[in-house]
């Protein structure tokens, strides 16, 4: 073994406190908020809380789909990578709020007397899946293998970092492929749960594709912003080259038509159907004020970053590659708004200021615990067998 | 004054490089390389610019996607209205497939015909291939083309050997 060159991640204390301050404050509002309105506090909670889980949840199944390709261009990536995904236990406990409040939000919790015979026979029926205890039976199950998957093969890969053991790779390849089914869905189920439930009877099959989509262009997003934010620094954006870059923005083109592709596909499908349980969530959606948002996420989510994207040159650059990232990020929020808020507040527009509290709160308290797992370790696996191979790639 | 081809083999990509750029430096414009796998610092060596294909190609596209989307607009909306379960005469969302594959269909084709007019089709080889030591361009030589009218050919040929090369031929443009 040739000792590692790299020194060990010791900076970030200051971006980990900031972050940490940041969390508390944002989360300290939301419960004020909780206090003055409650179901507002909670829509937005629930607006933040989905935002980051869908980061993290996008790096877990990133990173599982490299181990499960034998990848080896993205070695030099995939500590980031780790860390963002072993931060997926933090989210069993910001999921205590939700599971405490879900009664406020669902209408299949206490299905009111208002929704109408029809949805209250709908609802009926489909007590068997929707009732509180399969619920919270079904989200300790998602953490279980969200958790689970993701502290492994985080835990794998710095031991490997000691040892340079290759036993520790084959592990990581077989976790990483082999749990690809239950990550995809445990994610699904977790949006029709967590989610699409927040409609009382609408359903649609591609709802968690959907959500899928707009999570892994967020977390490549995320992975291409960190690369470029620590280019100057002895992390792991020093040893990215515009060779990497490419191969990132390219992946961010693919999910970005993909993500258009498959909101596209919802909306025809619906549309040529009109069936009226269908078309009420596009009724609420492109017409009247919700319409500008559908609007600003076409425009913003696709036609903008493809036009952008499509140029190679800006694809090798780090820095206009991150501020497309940068704006892929606002876009996922304005996605997730789209998907959550109309469903809760179909009459008018309406974003509870909690939504930013709840986002800068439960995103001060993701990141602090990324650079927390971050910290101590290498930033790069500096005894993974293809690190060589990772640290030649070229642009094309 | 015909063409005329002067070929030098050299024994490895990185002398083939560096001959590439020499030769650039001396004012020879028309160069090639031909070599048994890619080599990446060829493309920079030769000073090849970017291909206008790509553009042809995005304006081939969005033509086909304009002229798909027109026509169904017209003939749905406007020339034929046709009422089919109250639905509006002009739909966007219905009309996007078609939009969609029409331009992707444009892109390609695209793609193929400008190709083979880039690649001069009719014509399926080319002089070089007439010198059988070229062969060793598929196995392990790296050869240096330099593409110049038939008096120049013997300054090249100096050139070239002057730059290493193991050995120089020249073709000439419809000798056989």
């Amino acid at each position: 073994m040739t000792p590692p060159v790299l020194p060990r991640f010791e900076g970030g204390r200051r971006a980990l406190l900031i972050s940490a301050a940041l969390g508390v404050v944002g989360l300290a509002a939301t419960a004020v908020g909780a206090v003055l309105d409650l179901r507002q506090a909670l829509a937005g909670y629930l607006f933040g809380f989905t935002y980051w889980l869908g980061l993290c949840l996008g790096a877990l199944l990133l990173l599982a789909s490299f181990h499960a390709s034998k990848a080896r261009w993205p070695v030099v990536l995939r500590r980031a990578l780790e860390v963002c995904s072993a931060t997926a236990p933090l989210f069993l406990v910001l999921f205590v709020p939700l599971a405490l409040g879900m009664r406020h939000l669902y209408p299949w919790v206490a299905p009111s007397a208002d929704l109408g015979e029809h949805t209250l026979h709908v609802l009926e029926h489909r007590r068997l899946y929707n009732n509180v205890p399969f619920f919270l039976v079904r989200a300790a199950l998602y953490f279980l293998v969200w958790g689970g998957v993701g502290l492994l093969l985080h835990r794998w890969s710095v031991s490997q970092d000691a040892t340079g053991d290759l036993r520790w790779t084959v592990w990581q390849r077989r976790l990483g492929g082999g749990s690809l089914p239950a990550l995809g869905l445990t994610f699904s189920f977790m949006t029709l749960d967590w989610m699409m439930s927040l409609e009382a009877t609408w359903q649609s099959t591609v709802y968690a594709v959907h959500v899928f989509s707009g999570a892994f262009v967020g977390a490549l997003a995320l992975m291409i912003i960190a690369g470029a934010a620590t280019r100057d620094t002895q992390h792991f954006g020093s040893l990215l080259s515009p060779g990497h870059y490419h191969r990132l923005g390219t992946l961010l083109f693919a999910f970005v038509c993909f993500w258009a592709y498959i909101a596209y596909s919802q909306l025809m499908l619906m549309w040529i159907a009109g069936l009226p349980e269908e078309v009420s969530w596009y009724r609420v959606r492109l017409e009247g004020g919700w319409g500008v948002l559908s609007l600003v996420l076409l425009l913003g989510h696709f036609v903008l970053p493809f036009a952008l994207l499509l140029s190679r040159e800006l694809k090798a650059r780090p820095r206009l590659l991150g501020a497309v990232s940068l704006w892929m990020l606002a876009m996922h929020a304005v996605d997730v708004a789209w998907l959550l808020f109309p469903s809760l507040y179909p009459e008018a527009v309406v974003i509870p200021w909690t939504a930013l509290t709840a986002w800068v709160g439960v995103g001060g308290m993701s990141v602090a615990a990324a650079l927390w797992l971050a910290r101590g370790t290498y930033p790069v696996p500096v005894s993974d067998p293809y690190l060589v191979h990772s640290l030649q790639v070229r642009p094309p | 004054m015909s063409r005329h081809w002067v070929l030098g083999e050299f024994a490895s990509s990185d002398a083939l490089v560096a001959a590439l750029r020499d030769l650039r430096a001396r004012g020879f414009a028309q160069l090639d390389a031909h070599t048994p796998f890619p080599v990446e610092e060829t493309f920079e060596a030769l000073g090849l610019k970017r291909s206008w294909l790509p553009v042809l190609t995005l304006g081939a596209g969005l033509g086909g996607a304009v002229f798909a989307y027109v026509t169904q607009w017209f003939t749905n909306a406007v020339d034929y209205p046709l009422d089919v379960g109250g639905r509006p005469l002009h739909s966007v969302p219905t009309n996007l497939p078609i939009t969609f594959e029409l331009g992707v269909l444009s892109a390609a084709l695209t793609i193929f015909g400008a190709l083979m007019v880039l690649f001069g089709f009719p014509h399926v080889t080319h002089p070089v291939f007439d010198v059988e030591s070229f062969r060793s361009a598929s196995v392990d030589g790296f050869w240096a083309s330099v593409a110049v009218d038939g008096e120049d050919a013997p300054k090249v040929e100096a050139a070239l050997l002057e730059l290493g090369a193991r050995q120089v031929s020249v073709v000439e443009e419809g000798a056989r």
